[in-house]
């Protein structure tokens, strides 16, 4: 074996690699032209047919701005507001609001969408997205847990044993996750009474 | 043994049976176990894995004679990574929910071993067409054995399979078959039964 | 902060445990788990590793892949750094630390496709984007909580060898069953919360 590296060898491999991942560069950028118009499409009707469900009723959302007041609550709740929608009718009279959240259950990353309206009452909740545990925390998803919420006002408790005026029932097995998706809806409720008390346009 | 000529269905039964990745020759555990708490997921990672692999298995074949061998596996690596990212940015756009719930383990088919195992075990020798047809009965091969594994977990876990519900109202299923310790468990339980029938069968011979 | 820090380490070591709950690297660990003393510099190693993927592919990201709009080159590009840093860390460890290469240089390899490494770092870009102390913290202790199931299992696997498991059973089916006992265990730690 020759001790001198040939340079002319290490050129010719360093080439071969670089034209391969040049090439790998170039296929990955054409397609993602392609599909991120479709994922970005996807996620706005997933998130439409999700409000659409909280807010009965509604015929449109306009998206609100993100202000710092609206920050500061959800950071002091221990979580994130995505995104703000004022929910009208057909008459274009305001029924609500649609507030999208971030908290942290079992995992982070658990998106929901809460409805309230302009009684401050949570007329329904939708998960998004979250990457809990099947068959546990992931449960959180099931018509039965969301539905509990219907009706709540104020603040949101979760109690173990059993749900009541204030409070819901956790998933057995899943507190974290309850706590999290309540987190997101306690969150949801003092930013539209923000956003009430504020008289939004 | 005597050195066979590789047919095509030679080299499909082989991946498909004979050196079936998961059952026989232990590659790619992470996502065979972390995916397989429903039918659907197990059938979805089954068969993303098949198309990067066949993929893979014809591109490498096809370049076999240019690449350097120094460099070799830095090259697969790239390739493999493309076409997992490709497969990524599709399920994204036209499987959103099913891109959710793989989740992580979508960019993770990258590091799956059987895939750059077969890369250079085999595709690194063999002619596309011959290389395309293995990573299509390995592919398949773990597509199968991710169906069995997801059906049983999903059956005893959920009580449900392919999402329809069984007797999940009469009894409660036991939710533990689809958290981490029934993925090992199952998997270790199917091994051993395979085993036994194999070495039953050598026996009988 | 201090709370979110002690937070972060006890999840990735016991409520996150990377291989008994998250299912990452489960190929090492049965692959190396055989022996302790093995599974320990196996351990090490991946430790060693992940803390460099970690910091790296966080700087990497932040610095070059979001400004320039490039998320989606994201696995080929860590992929790449992870092998990369493989391969130095190989060549480093044979010219100055070559007691230390002896132990650890044939798990070397093995490392750039343990999805561990490769798992940890899309993780943290997904999770901590913008702390890299954070990203730094979990890369390591996720290194250690995959330390710590490998070792244990390795020290189960030393006993099993004495027991008489019925022929079909042994070796893999045995192993991945009392792995499920132990990720059993593990799930008690989930009730932990702070």
């Amino acid at each position: 074996m020759a001790n001198k590296i040939d340079i002319k060898e290490v050129l010719k491999v360093g080439l071969i690699l670089f034209a391969i991942t040049a090439i790998a560069a170039a296929l990955l950028a054409f397609v993602n032209a392609k599909t991120e118009p479709l994922v970005e499409k996807n996620a706005l009707i997933k998130e439409q047919n999700a409000m659409n469900s909280v807010m009965e009723g509604a015929k449109s959302f306009d998206e609100l701005e993100i202000t710092s007041d609206i920050e500061k609550i959800a950071t002091e709740l221990g979580g994130e507001v995505e995104k703000a929608y004022i929910a009208k009718d057909a008459s274009d009279n305001i029924i609500g609001t649609c507030i999208i959240t971030k908290t942290t259950g079992y995992d982070v990353g658990i998106e929901t969408v809460t409805g309230v309206d302009i009684n401050k009452t949570v007329t329904g909740i939708d998960i998004i997205a979250m990457n809990e545990t099947p068959g546990l925390g992931a449960n959180a998803k099931n018509d039965d847990f969301r539905a509990q919420y219907i009706g709540k006002t104020g603040t949101v408790g979760v109690s173990k044993s059993s749900a009541d005026d204030t409070n819901i029932q956790a998933i057995s097995g899943a507190t974290k996750t309850s706590n999290g998706v309540t987190n997101g809806v306690n969150i949801a409720l003092s930013v539209s009474e923000n956003l009430f008390n504020g008289g939004i346009k | 043994m005597a050195e066979e000529k590789k047919t095509i269905t030679s080299v499909f039964i082989n991946g498909l049976i004979k050196e079936n990745p998961t059952f026989v020759q232990l590659l790619g555990m992470c996502p065979t176990l972390a995916v397989t708490t429903s039918l659907q997921n197990g059938l979805g990672m089954g068969l993303s894995a098949t198309a990067v692999l066949i993929c893979s298995n014809m591109l490498v074949s096809i370049l076999r004679k240019i690449i350097p061998d120094k460099v070799r596996i830095a090259a697969y690596i790239v390739i493999i990574a493309t076409f997992v990212t490709i497969i990524q940015m599709c399920l994204n756009a036209f499987l959103p929910d099913l891109a959710s719930s793989l989740g992580l383990f979508i960019p993770l088919i990258v590091v799956n071993c059987i895939i750059l195992a077969r890369a250079e075990a085999f595709a690194s020798k063999n002619n596309p067409i011959l290389s395309a047809v293995d990573g299509l009965g390995m592919g398949l091969g773990f597509t199968g054995a991710l169906c069995i594994i997801s059906a049983i977990r999903e059956f005893l876990g959920a009580g449900t399979i392919w999402g329809i519900e069984l007797y999940g109202t009469h009894i409660a299923p036991a939710t533990i078959m689809i958290m981490a310790p029934g993925g090992f468990i199952v998997l270790g339980l199917l091994v051993g039964t395979i085993n036994f029938i194999v070495s039953k069968r050598k026996g009988d011979k | 902060m201090v709370l979110e820090i002690v937070s972060i380490i006890l999840s990735a070591l016991l409520t996150e445990n990377f291989v008994m709950v998250k299912f990452y690297g489960i190929c090492p660990f049965l692959g190396v788990s055989k022996k302790v003393e093995t599974a320990l510099g196996m351990g090490m190693a991946v430790t060693f590793v992940m803390a460099l993927a970690s910091a790296f592919t966080w700087i990497v990201n932040k610095f070059l892949l979001i400004p320039f709009d490039l998320v989606y080159l994201q696995t080929i590009v860590f992929i790449l750094i992870i092998a990369g840093l493989v391969q130095f860390v190989e060549m480093f460890m044979k010219k100055s630390m070559p007691s230390l290469y002896s132990a650890l240089g044939i798990y070397l390899p093995l490392i750039t496709t343990n999805c561990a490494v490769l798992g940890v770092t899309l993780l943290n870009v997904q999770n901590y984007p913008d702390s890299f102390i954070y990203s730094l913290l979990y890369g390591v202790f996720a290194a250690l909580g995959f330390t710590l199931a490998i070792v244990l299992m390795a020290g189960i696997r030393e006993n099993l060898d004495e027991e008489r498991v019925p022929e079909s059973f042994r070796g893999f089916p045995i192993t991945l069953i009392s792995a499920g006992l132990m990720a059993i265990a593990f799930m008690g730690f989930s009730g932990f919360s702070i």
